[in-house]
Formats: structure tokens, sequence, C-alpha cells
């Protein structure tokens, strides 16, 4: 903004801007940023990693339904997102446990393929503190 | 009203109002890729109408302009005429509320922009409460609101301006 505009509106014996608005428009701005906030750090996550071999090899957006295919060193696991989570859907390792683990949709969560060095990854803080329960 | 009819109060809302909806209008034919967002500009009649007579004239002049607009534009009672109107309400009655603190805490600078908050999140309250009954919709408040938080800020600068314009008037008034 020109200097001269600026003096024209809180110039000397006109409209002045007060602390008040400074104050008021920082509240403001906060409050959006708050607003803005939470879909990104808590509750769904909006994209899962998957890595293969230690190192990413993918980022799957949750909103895109579909099968992606990772290879591993026994060959191809296929990673199905549906609805905002993901599962494996087809795994060439012996115990399939990755499969067994189910769908996954919340931050923190994981599925991981030994065998096939392959882990898929929901990035953020997990909500409960405990991780599983073993009986 | 108990209120002695006033010939220059009555007058000068008139022109208000008549202001209010020549930029009314005037908004509606801007094209946009997001269709609520709008500069705003018709607030800033609310708005001086709230500063110089009160709260009282402050919602008359919000009132005219949205029923008078919408008889005029179309979509009278409609969905986007509550919106509208729900907006309207809020971002008035916020700013009345403000007013009592105006040219001691704060210009009108931040009671524009704060009206231009409430409007915006009035609408995605209306929007999502009653009309769309989807009730996850909150990812649309930023959408709406950074642009009304823009718009109010750019409406308070020019109220400030029209304000120091027309001191002259407002010393015969307030």
């Amino acid at each position: 903004m020109k200097a001269s505009l600026m003096h024209r509106i809180w110039g000397p014996g006109g409209v002045r801007l007060l602390l008040g608005d400074a104050a008021v428009l920082v509240i403001l701005c906060a409050a959006v940023i708050a607003f803005a906030m939470p879909k990104t750090t808590e509750g769904r996550p909006a994209r899962a990693e998957v890595e293969a071999g230690g190192k990413v090899v993918a980022t799957l957006e949750l909103e895109r339904d579909g099968v992606s295919e990772i290879k591993g060193p026994l060959g191809v696991t296929r990673i199905e997102v549906r609805g905002g989570r993901v599962r494996v859907l087809s795994s060439p390792c012996p115990r399939q446990a990755c499969r067994h683990g189910g769908w996954i949709g919340a931050a923190g969560e994981m599925l991981v393929c030994l065998p096939n060095e392959i882990v898929i990854r929901l990035p953020g803080q997990r909500a409960g503190a405990i991780d599983a329960v073993a009986k | 009203m108990t209120q002695r009819l006033n010939i220059r109060r009555v007058s000068f809302l008139g022109v208000l109002v008549a202001l209010a909806l020549a930029l009314h209008l005037l908004e509606a034919q801007i094209p946009s890729p997001l269709p609520w967002v709008r500069p705003g500009l018709a607030n800033l009649m609310t708005l001086i109408a709230l500063l110089t007579y009160g709260w009282r004239a402050g919602l008359l002049v919000m009132l005219l302009r949205v029923v008078i607009g919408a008889l005029l534009l179309g979509g009278f009672l409609s969905p986007a005429f509550a919106l509208s109107l729900a907006g309207g309400l809020a971002s008035t009655l916020v700013m009345a509320l403000m007013v009592r603190g105006a040219w001691r805490l704060w210009s009108p600078l931040a009671i524009s922009a704060t009206g231009a908050f409430a409007h915006g999140g009035a609408q995605v309250l209306v929007l999502t409460a009653f009309l769309l009954r989807s009730g996850d919709l909150p990812w649309l408040l930023p959408w709406v609101l950074v642009p009304s938080l823009i718009s109010g800020i750019a409406t308070g600068v020019l109220a400030n301006l029209v304000l120091l314009r027309w001191q002259w008037y407002f010393r015969g008034v307030a």
C-alpha cells in the first residue's frame, strides 16, 4: 500500500488503526488455522506410505480407490485402497499375516509383510496409547 | 418504536439501503470460481448504519438489502436466500456487539473482518445443519473463511476510508 493512502486512512485527525484491530485480526487468523489444522494431524490420514526393502516406493491417496502392485523379493504384493482404507489383497508370502491384518484406516496403523519386505504405513500419531494386546 | 421520526435519519438509511442494493446487485454479476465468494461490499452499508444509528438500523439495512436483493435477482425464500439471510443476521449481530468498542478498542476494520468471519461461519453452519445434513462438511470451513476474512479486511479498510471522508456528517449524528 502506498504511504499516501495509509496517511489518508489513518493520518492525523482521521480514523486510526487501534491495538484492538491487530488483536482481533490475529485471533481470527488463529481461528482459521485452527479450523484448517485437524484434517492433517488427527483423524483419518490422507495417504498411505508403502515401503519395500526399507525405502518408500509409493504413496497411495486414500481418496482414490484402486489396486496397486508392489514388487518385493518374493514377488508382487497387491494392495487395495477403498473407502479411505487400505488392505493387502494378495501376497506371495507363505503365512499371509499381512493379508490377515485386514483393513487399516486410522493414523499410525500399519500392515507389515516380513517375508516380502513390504510395510504399509499410515502416517500420524495413533489416537490410543496401546498398539496391540497379546493374549 | 418510540423514537421520534427523524427525517435526516430516514433519508440517510434510505441512501444506505439503496447503496447496499446497488453493490449487492453489482456483486451478483461478478463471475467467481467459488460461487459463495463475494467481495461483500454491501456489508459496508450495514456497518455504517450500525455505527451511526445503532443495531436496529443496521439490522434494517441488512434485512432490506437481502430481501429486496432476492426479489430483484430471483430466488426469494430459496436455499440461497436462507444462506444469505443467515450470513447477514450473524454478521450484523456480531458487528452490533463490536460497535460498542468502536473507536476506543478497535476501528471499523476489526468490526468488518469479524462480521465477514461470522457471515462465512454461519453459512457453513446452516449448510451443514439444514441444507445438506451431511455432518462432515467442516472441511469446507477454511475455503469459506479465508476468502471472507480477506474480503472483510478489504471492506474494513474501505469503511475506515469512507468514515474519514464522511466525518462532517457523523459529527452531526453520533
